[in-house]
């Protein structure tokens, strides 16, 4: 049905081995240990089985079945080292890939795995060691068996014929027992998405429940969230019920087998009690090889799928770094010539043109939703215009060094991203070189930060949890700030900076930005108007195109969106 | 804090005493389905008898009875035992099912009735979620734990019975090797344990490290930092490799030194049984049995150990759950009250979320009825929290809150936080439909009312304008609606509540100067018949507001009208600019 669309997948899916050292001497390792340990696992079982018929002759029985008891033992550890070895290097390979390209890869395809590219990293890289794996137990398991059934035979050929019967019950079995399963993780899955759902999105809101005085509310949506999850509970009860019917009863039919077509043959004396006691136990590891095999299908499938979204981000484009020239060391007006660009098909910008004079204030505004946020990340060069083209000076930004590009650019995101570390480590986070005590509190003290720093238990060495969680949304705004500050950049970008600062910091932040910034080129997205007065450039976006841009005074004349948003400001001050 | 910290030996001792007596009164409190617990019990006691006499009779066959009746015997007690195995599990899976029911809905009763500072270390939302998530210790705890001892320590029993019953020799061989079983099995287990924790909470601080390094991609490349990225990304999944494959050896030493018992065991088994054989003080048919019963004895030793060990691991996750039990409930005794009014005053308030920091120290104001009044100050300086006191999610450590002269605390705390409804910054909506959303906590609405919140909210428009009307089902968080749109909906549940007194909490932040100046006509509105506090950090709601209270500092510098509080405070008239020289 999907023949195509499968083949394509194999594909992506050995592309993706290819991009990683495979340590085949490993696996083939693997292979030699399990047939090794095959080999003592039958010799042991003559010995075990006169051990337990109390056939003791001499005494020598005994020692055969302590030291082969312990060879296989030691051959059954032996043989996982190799599997584990294997396990951990493919994982760990793959993980340093895909971090690789991930780093490297295009805006557009990271921010739209952005939310799964965590576990893809963290879990799903395990899965390549699986396929692998699950074809070599493929064909250790065949030799194992291949080599039982010879043992098995030369007790009695007429009882290898259950050796058949047995397969086709596995067929059955492994096929209903993928049934049964995909049945119950549909609706386990479910039920939990539902609950979780439910805790996640209302209890959170424990603050607000408590205000809104809704408990009892709570407690009808909950109790009905917690019923239907027992509802599914009950119901993969039922399904296992079935499936350990199926599947464990195997292992019984075979015994009841053996003893049904055996117990005849010994009473007719074609075989010993012994000879029958020794092959329920050839039978029992032949079962163990056998019931490995048709599952080759089903794990390959499994794992090609769980593999299906790594290499399909492997297959994404990564951004090119190397373009043609390094970035000029004078600074220079950034134009936008007719730049159209949009998230599939919906369109963001339309057809923008217009020009951010070097070593001025510009201020971009706009109602929310009208591409503000786009245009920054169309100067930072995060994504590339569908049509147009943006020039720094007469030169095409394309064509610059994207390092050399984004290094001179400071960019500072509404909601910043802070990592798990200490406030130092954030700060100078964009150095190349060890920074000075003395520089960083510069930084800081222009955000308006160290104050608050001080006041942190151990200052600079505060450890501000992941993503900043310890500080306040203001406070990271002012360590995003001081981030930017460390940077010394030709050219900062500010996306609603300071957004979450009260008044007060917010205009001393300002001021000390400006201050600053005298000279450089700086760009600001902001609500706040009283910064018209004091910008040298206004650009005003509306819907997506740019409906103005010059002098704040040249702006306002032209408009109407301008003139309503300092309307709605003055009424409100 | 380190000054004063336990010797965490005795600490861990002292726990591990009152754990049993914790266990015994959360089965108590958690409403176990007791029914269904027996009947497993019975159930599984009666499988572990027929794998008993199944072996017994296969030891029979092998010892030379091949007669058709003991293989037909033999045939049905393994075809019975099939049965009886699968019914167990399946009554097993429901009796879980059940605890958990019964164990989360006890739990989420609690929960919502917490005080809000039972949650002083995390936010109550993360708290709030783990501890429901929690619920399952309980069912690991009896169907994992409890019950797998008793039937462990069953089979043992029994299969020390039936080979006593052929040479008490041979019984007392299988005993002597309990307590070295024992006693191995609990070295390993503590050695095992302790690394194991270690390395898996080094192995969680790798992982989560990997995935804020993912996460922060983007910072990377702002920054140009691709190559230190991926050189970090390196060093971590080498640690990660590192611990895995240190893993891996432990489980490996670990299995040598659970064979190394086995094989001790075949050791002592095999020359007892060939004297005994020898010297024909037993049959064959005793040493079969004997033989296989081996395996099945020491199996059902290892289990117990192990068993054993999950318990400890448990036991963490008990405590917390017990705590959560044993805690406060919120006070809701006092006089009913409804439809309260009058003006609302706080005298000499003092409060900290911890003893040793106050965040309000003594503070002095009246939010008079019938008025906008805008709760003014920079961030951090107590305006949450005070409204916080006001709706009794906190009581003050000293001074008095009254409404129309009336200590607030007099009231039932229900009654009382149903004369108050908050709109906050995010609007609290969540997956639903529209209609769910703004009846929620509301009970029965009919449609006319529904109508007319909506229109005096002036959300009825935008609400008809999308696919389904009030039954348009919106998003999490109602991520498909524009932050005014949210704050409507908000302002559309809060006039259905009826409730007085309206606290609005930073109402228009993150949005744009059209959007919000609208959104205060729309507030404006909803206040009128009404007392409304407005927390805001922003000059755009003195538009709204016909008195302000500034704080500072965790004390009140300035009310009155914005004209009398600006003589008093120089940050409203820098806040204010050009408005107060109006």
């Amino acid at each position: 049905m999907n023949g195509q669309k499968q083949k394509g997948m194999w594909k992506r899916t050995l592309g993706l081995f290819r991009s990683i050292t495979i340590p085949w001497y490993l696996y083939l390792l693997q292979v030699i240990l399990g047939l090794a340990s095959t080999k003592v696992a039958l010799l042991y079982i003559p010995y075990m089985t006169n051990m337990q018929m109390g056939n003791f002759e001499d005494g020598s029985v005994i020692g055969i079945y302590l030291a082969l008891a312990l060879l296989s033992t030691l051959a059954g550890i032996v043989e996982r080292i190799p599997s584990f070895y294997a396990q951990a290097t493919v994982a760990r390979r793959m993980q340093n890939r895909l971090i690789e390209h991930a780093l490297r890869l295009n805006m557009r395809s990271l921010e739209r795995s952005a939310s799964q590219l965590v576990s893809w990293i963290t879990q799903d890289c395990s899965y390549a060691d699986g396929l692998i794996t699950s074809v070599v137990g493929f064909l250790t398991g065949m030799a194992a068996a291949y080599m039982s059934i010879t043992s098995m035979s030369a007790i009695d050929l007429s009882m290898v014929g259950l050796v058949p019967v047995i397969l086709i019950y596995i067929c059955f079995s492994t096929w209903l027992e993928g049934k049964l399963m995909f049945l119950r993780e549909r609706r386990g899955r479910r039920a939990n998405a539902e609950l979780t759902a439910y805790l996640a999105e209302h209890l959170s809101f424990f603050t607000q429940i408590k205000q809104l005085h809704s408990q009892q509310e709570e407690l009808q949506r909950g109790k009905a969230a917690i019923r239907s999850y027992f509802k599914a509970d009950v119901y993969q009860a039922a399904l296992t019920l079935v499936d350990g019917l199926v599947g464990g009863s195997l292992s019984s039919f075979i015994t009841v087998l053996v003893f049904v077509m055996g117990v005849p043959l010994v009473n007719n004396g074609s075989i010993s009690l012994t000879e029958l006691a020794a092959f329920q136990n050839y039978i029992i590891l032949a079962y163990q090889s056998l019931s490995s095999l048709p599952s080759l299908y089903t794990s390959l499938m499994y794992y090609n799928g769980q593999l299906f979204y790594i290499s399909s981000l492997m297959a994404e484009p990564e951004e090119v770094y190397q373009r043609k020239q390094d970035v000029d060391e004078a600074d220079q007006d950034l134009v936008f010539d007719g730049v159209s660009f949009g998230y599939g098909d919906q369109p963001v910008l339309r057809d923008a043109s217009f020009t951010i004079p070097r070593g001025k204030l510009t201020l971009v505004v706009g109602p929310n939703g009208s591409g503000k946020t786009t245009l920054f990340k169309l100067i930072e060069r995060f994504y590339t215009p569908d049509s147009g083209a943006i020039y720094f000076g007469s030169c095409p930004a394309e064509d610059i060094h994207l390092p050399a590009w984004r290094k001179r650019i400071a960019y500072v995101l509404q909601e910043p991203q802070l990592f798990d570390g200490t406030i130092r480590d954030n700060i100078t986070y964009g150095l190349d070189r060890p920074a000075e005590d003395g520089e960083v509190a510069a930084a800081a003290r222009l955000a308006q930060a160290e104050e608050f720093i001080a006041q942190l238990p151990g200052g600079y060495d505060f450890e501000i949890g992941e993503n900043g969680s310890r500080l306040s949304g203001g406070q990271r705004q002012r360590l995003a700030i001081a981030r930017a500050l460390m940077l010394n950049p030709a050219c900062l970008l500010l996306d609603e900076a300071t957004c979450n600062l009260d008044l007060f910091t917010d205009r001393a932040v300002t001021d000390a930005l400006m201050q600053l910034m005298q000279g450089r080129t700086t760009v600001m997205i902001s609500h706040n108007m009283e910064l018209l007065t004091r910008s040298d450039h206004v650009i005003v976006l509306n819907g997506g195109q740019v409906e103005a841009s010059g002098p704040p005074a040249e702006a306002e004349a032209h408009s109407p969106v301008l003139q309503a948003l300092l309307r709605a400001n003055h009424g409100s001050i | 804090m380190k000054r004063n910290r336990p010797d965490p030996d005795r600490v861990e001792l002292r726990e591990r005493r009152g754990t049993w007596l914790r266990f015994l009164k959360l089965f108590r409190k958690c409403r176990l389905p007791w029914l269904w617990l027996i009947v497993y019990l019975v159930l599984d006691i009666g499988v572990i008898n027929l794998g008993v006499s199944e072996t017994d009779y296969t030891a029979q066959l092998f010892a030379g009875d091949t007669s058709a009746r003991t293989v037909t015997m033999l045939i049905a007690l393994i075809l019975i035992r099939l049965l009886g195995s699968s019914l167990v599990v399946f009554v097993g899976a429901v009796t879980s099912a059940r605890i958990n029911q019964n164990m989360r809905t006890v739990l989420m009763e609690k929960v919502l009735r917490l005080p809000m500072d039972f949650f002083k270390r995390e936010s109550p939302r993360e708290g709030v979620y783990r501890i429901v998530r929690n619920a399952q210790v309980i069912d690991s705890t009896i169907m994992l734990v409890l019950l797998p001892i008793i039937s462990a320590g069953y089979t043992a029993v029994a299969v020390i019975g039936r080979v006593f019953s052929h040479d008490w020799r041979l019984s007392l061989v299988m005993l002597a090797f309990v307590p070295i079983q024992i006693l191995i099995a609990f070295l390993f287990g503590r050695i095992n344990f302790s690394l194991n924790e270690r390395d898996a909470s080094l192995n969680a601080g790798l992982m989560q490290r990997l995935a804020e390094m993912v996460t922060n991609i983007p910072l990377a490349k702002a920054f140009a930092k691709e190559r230190e990225e991926a050189e970090k990304g390196t060093d971590l999944t080498g640690r990660l490799y590192r611990l895995t494959i240190k893993a891996s050896w432990l489980d490996q030493l670990k299995s040598l030194s659970e064979s190394a018992v086995d094989l001790l065991q075949a050791v002592a088994i095999s020359i007892t049984g060939y004297f005994l054989l020898s010297d024909g003080s037993i049959n064959t048919r005793g040493w079969i049995s004997f033989f296989l019963f081996c395996s099945t004895f020491s199996g059902a030793i290892t289990e117990l150990t192990v068993y054993w060990n999950n318990l400890k691991i448990i036991q963490g996750g008990a405590n917390r759950v017990a705590e959560i039990m044993d805690a406060r409930e919120e006070d809701c005794s006092g006089e009913p009250c409804t439809d309260l009014t009058g003006d609302l005053e706080l005298r000499e308030v003092r409060f900290g979320y911890t003893e040793d920091r106050s965040v309000l120290t003594g503070v002095n104001c009246t939010f008079p009825d019938y008025c906008v009044t805008a709760l003014l100050g920079v961030s951090g300086c107590g305006k949450t929290t005070l409204v916080n006191l006001l709706t009794r999610l906190y009581d003050p450590q000293s001074g008095t809150i009254t409404v129309d002269g009336r200590d607030i605390h007099g009231y039932a705390l229900q009654d009382y936080r149903a004369q108050f409804v908050m709109v906050s910054q995010s609007g609290m909506l969540f997956s639903g439909t529209v209609r769910e959303n703004v009846c929620y906590g509301n009970g029965a609405v009919s449609d006319e009312a529904l109508t007319d919140a909506l229109k005096q909210a002036r959300a009825y428009d935008f609400v008809m304008a999308l696919p389904d009307g009030v039954d348009t089902r919106l998003e999490e968080y109602g991520a498909n609606l524009s932050g005014g749109q949210r704050q409507r909906l908000a302002v559309a549940r809060a006039l259905l509540s009826r409730a007085h007194y309206i606290i609005l909490d930073e109402p228009a932040a993150a949005m744009d100067a059209i959007a919000a100046s609208e959104l205060m006509e729309v507030f404006a509105e909803a206040a009128k018949g009404r007392c409304m506090i407005v927390i805001a950090h922003t000059a755009a709601v003195l538009s709204l507001a016909q008195r302000v209270v500034v704080v500072e500092d965790g004390v009140v510098t300035a009310q009155g009208t914005l004209a009398e509080a600006a003589e008093h405070s120089a940050f409203l008239r820098e806040f204010a600019g050009r408005r107060v020289t109006q």
